[in-house]
């Protein structure tokens, strides 16, 4: 199919860009590599009066690492943020890995993946386990809006309509943090069934100082595991407390989804993962994350 | 996806055997959801019930059959056509009566399968088109040993004990097949010269990207005498042959094939006349090689097949030196099937955790009768394969509780990409069929039949300490659990003994 008829604005600037948002509000929709809403306008699952195309706004395009912060502007390719991230913060690289294919990664852009906010997806769940937070910029102003307060409902975000998502925001974990990552996906390159990414970092003692767990493809948002990392916090990280941890984090119910059966992951599936990447990630405890 | 579906069978299936596992008699429930129109009438069930037994011997069968009308989207014949399914069903049971007999599933096969001493193989049952179904070559004891030996089974059985020792799951499936193929009653074949000596093929049965471009031009220029670059093959075309029935169920090569080699037989017998007219020999002291006539030991003598032709042109001067005809028709006619067979081997690693299923490598073992092109034969095999792996693992028609297909794009319902089907390993034997010039047999469907048995038997074999009985295919990761929690339920019913 084609999508059904639109108006096109290619934006200069991201300037220029909120200026068409600030005009159009709902009818529009920002279009960067378009990987996932160029199916959607095919399909005609969206329809979008206007498409603000930001593939011309320069300014948007830039990766800045400082004091711990790793700053992705919104036209960041997905393929250079895992080439950059590949020595740096392999946790997120190995993440990237497993978005579609190297193809799709060329033209997707990190930080559309993260305002389309597929609960499936691996970079939503990854900015909640990097306790990230997004930059959402409209005419005027910016604010900065946390991982945990970003995803609403699949694909749905606390982005206001006439917002643009500029720039996404991830902690860089402490040196010496280790670093889990696994997923199920029915082929390779497709939506996860779900998937886990953790990090654990350990005090002088050896007792675990920080731990966090990130879901995806198990609700109909990203999830923080909470409920596992309070329970490793200040404990010795051993394999019977990381697997309790996991149990505690993995969640109850298996989400809806409208399609094949096999869509899903089971709560002890979702375990398994959980477990599986706390013990990588203790594995690497100490080295570079 | 709107169009048709297949494969939805539900089958009750027994297997009775001596303890040292002779096979003795089968018997089979089989439901076959027709969709709602049944407009293939029994070809589907029949094809299934033909094809159960495969390469076993089994001296007793006993099928009931229901076609049921539904209200889905209506069944139709798609490559292998019944024969998946009976084949599912066959080798599931072959690996049930395996485990309970305490023997190996290859040892209980090898055993079991027709060697060639057994064939000419009947069994007792008209083949769908009227006549006795007839095993006629091959030898499928033998297609076991070169798939088993080609995987190297012992080894794999070992690596395979060594890793379940570190919880590392592997497992190694086996299926055979055995298929008949080229339906008749017949395909047609023009074969006919230009002034140049080039070669133009018609047929009926037109190319579907099989490459048939290919193999029917190796077919009439191997007989002709002249290079394959120089035949042109047209398909499905009335202006060029009138009548023809057309390219499906593996019955092209013999069909065709079988028609273009003796047209090209009939014209090479006129090129030969006209040559032997034009260097003054007895023709048959004429030899046709590359595009050149000669006689025979005198090399000096060759003219180009051209020449030949043109030479047999009227001129104002005289009359040709023969008949300018250098065109043939057959109408080849096959009364029956021609019998394929293969073994496949898939070995798998599933991850117990996730119940992720991981195809690690994929092996064929099979006999097609004479190759005309390894290559072609091989991208036949490679194309089946990777829709088998589809039905084995990914592809499935879905409907929620209102009726609603839930698998409606290729988003929800999943085909293989090649990141999910492994190098695809072949072994050609060659039993020449009886049933045609040519000796060929029938390779387009039969890739497709075994994988998901093949599949489903690796998967249970690699979760035996589990308990895990596979019934159905494809085997997801979310299914893969499910069969995981069944299977401990069952070894707790049975006090924890495997």
């Amino acid at each position: 199919m084609k999508p059904a008829p639109f108006e096109y604005h290619a934006a200069r600037s991201a300037a220029e860009a909120v200026e068409v948002l600030a005009r159009h509000g709902d009818a529009a929709k920002v279009l960067a590599g378009g990987q996932s809403l160029v199916p959607m306008l095919n399909f005609r699952l969206a329809r979008p009066g206007v498409l603000v195309d930001i593939n011309g706004a320069a300014d948007l395009d830039y990766l800045r690492e400082a004091d711990g912060v790793l700053a992705v502007g919104a036209l960041v390719r997905q393929r250079k943020l895992e080439r950059w991230a590949a020595d740096r913060a392999p946790l997120i690289a190995e993440a990237l890995r497993l978005v579609g294919h190297v193809a799709i990664r060329n033209r997707g852009t990190a930080v559309g993946n993260l305002a389309h906010g597929d609960p499936a997806s691996e970079l939503p769940a990854l900015l909640l386990c990097l306790d990230g937070a997004v930059v959402a910029r409209r005419v005027g102003g910016e604010r900065l809006i946390a991982a945990a307060e970003l995803y609403l409902a699949p694909l749905t975000t606390s982005l206001a309509a006439d917002e643009i998502l500029a720039e996404a925001r991830f902690t860089l974990p402490p040196a010496g943090a280790g670093w889990g990552f696994a997923e199920v996906a029915r082929r390779h390159g497709d939506f996860a069934l779900a998937g886990c990414a953790a990090l654990l970092w350990l005090d002088g003692q050896g007792r675990i100082a920080g731990a966090r767990l990130g879901f995806f493809g198990v609700g109909s948002t990203p999830v923080r595991g909470s409920a596992g990392e309070g329970l490793l916090l200040g404990l010795e990280p051993t394999p019977a407390r990381l697997r309790e941890a996991a149990q505690a984090a993995r969640g109850g119910a298996v989400p809806r989804r409208g399609s094949a059966r096999d869509g899903r992951l089971s709560p002890a599936g979702r375990g398994v993962l959980a477990e599986r990447t706390l013990i990588a990630a203790l594995e690497r405890c100490g080295s570079r994350p | 996806m709107a169009s048709a579906h297949a494969r939805d069978q539900v089958h009750d299936i027994e297997i009775g055997a001596r303890r040292d596992g002779t096979m003795l008699a089968v018997r089979d429930h089989i439901w076959v959801d027709f969709g709602a129109y049944n407009s293939w009438g029994i070809v589907l069930p029949y094809n299934t019930v033909a094809h159960l037994l495969g390469p076993h011997r089994v001296p007793n069968l006993q099928v009931e059959c229901h076609g049921v009308v539904t209200n889905k989207t209506p069944n139709a014949p798609y490559r292998g056509a019944g024969r998946p399914e009976a084949v599912f069903a066959m080798d599931r049971i072959v690996d049930l009566l395996a485990r309970e007999l305490g023997m190996d599933p290859a040892e209980l096969r090898r055993k079991n399968y027709l060697a060639a001493a057994d064939l000419p193989y009947e069994i007792d049952l008209p083949y769908r088109d009227g006549n006795p179904l007839v095993y006629d070559s091959g030898d499928f004891r033998a297609g076991l040993e070169a798939a088993l030996g080609a995987v190297d089974y012992e080894a794999l059985r070992r690596e395979q004990a060594e890793l379940r020792a570190r919880g590392i799951h592997r497992g190694i499936g086996l299926s055979g097949y055995v298929e008949g193929t080229a339906i008749g009653p017949y395909e047609g074949a023009t074969v006919r010269m230009d002034a140049s000596g080039r070669a133009v093929v018609a047929t009926g049965a037109a190319s579907q990207g099989q490459g048939q471009e290919t193999s029917f031009a190796q077919v009439a220029a191997d007989v002709l005498g002249i290079p394959i670059e120089w035949v042109t093959v047209i398909g499905g075309d009335t202006a060029a042959i009138p009548f023809g029935i057309g390219t499906f169920a593996s019955r092209s090569a013999v069909n065709a094939g079988s028609s273009i080699h003796v047209a090209s037989g009939r014209v090479r017998d006129k090129l030969v006349a006209a040559a032997a007219a034009l260097l003054e020999a007895a023709p048959d002291d004429v030899e046709i090689a590359d595009g050149m006539a000669s006689v025979r030991g005198t090399p000096a003598s060759a003219v180009p097949l051209g020449r030949v032709i043109q030479a047999s042109l009227p001129t104002f001067a005289r009359a040709g030196a023969v008949d300018a005809d250098f065109e043939a028709t057959v109408y080849h006619h096959q009364p029956t099937v021609t019998y394929t067979s293969a073994v496949h081997v898939a070995c798998v690693e599933v991850d117990a955790g996730t119940g992720a299923v991981r195809l690690l490598r994929y092996l064929v073992a099979h006999d097609c009768g004479r190759l005309i092109n390894p290559v072609i034969v091989e991208g036949q095999i490679h194309g089946g394969v990777a829709q088998g792996i589809g039905g084995g693992l990914l592809e499935e028609m879905m409907y929620d509780e209102q009726g609603q297909l839930l698998t409606g794009t290729f988003m929800d319902y999943l085909v293989p990409t090649a990141m999910e089907v492994p190098d695809i390993e072949t072994v050609h034997l060659e039993y020449p069929s009886p049933r045609n010039p040519l000796g060929v047999k029938g390779i387009g469907e039969g890739g497709a039949i075994s994988p998901p048995a093949a599949i489903a038997n690796a998967v249970e074999d690699a979760l035996a300490p589990f308990g895990v009985r596979v019934t159905r295919a494809p085997l997801g990761p979310s299914r893969v659990l499910e069969l995981i929690a069944e299977g401990a339920a069952r070894l707790a019913g049975r006090g924890g003994s495997a």
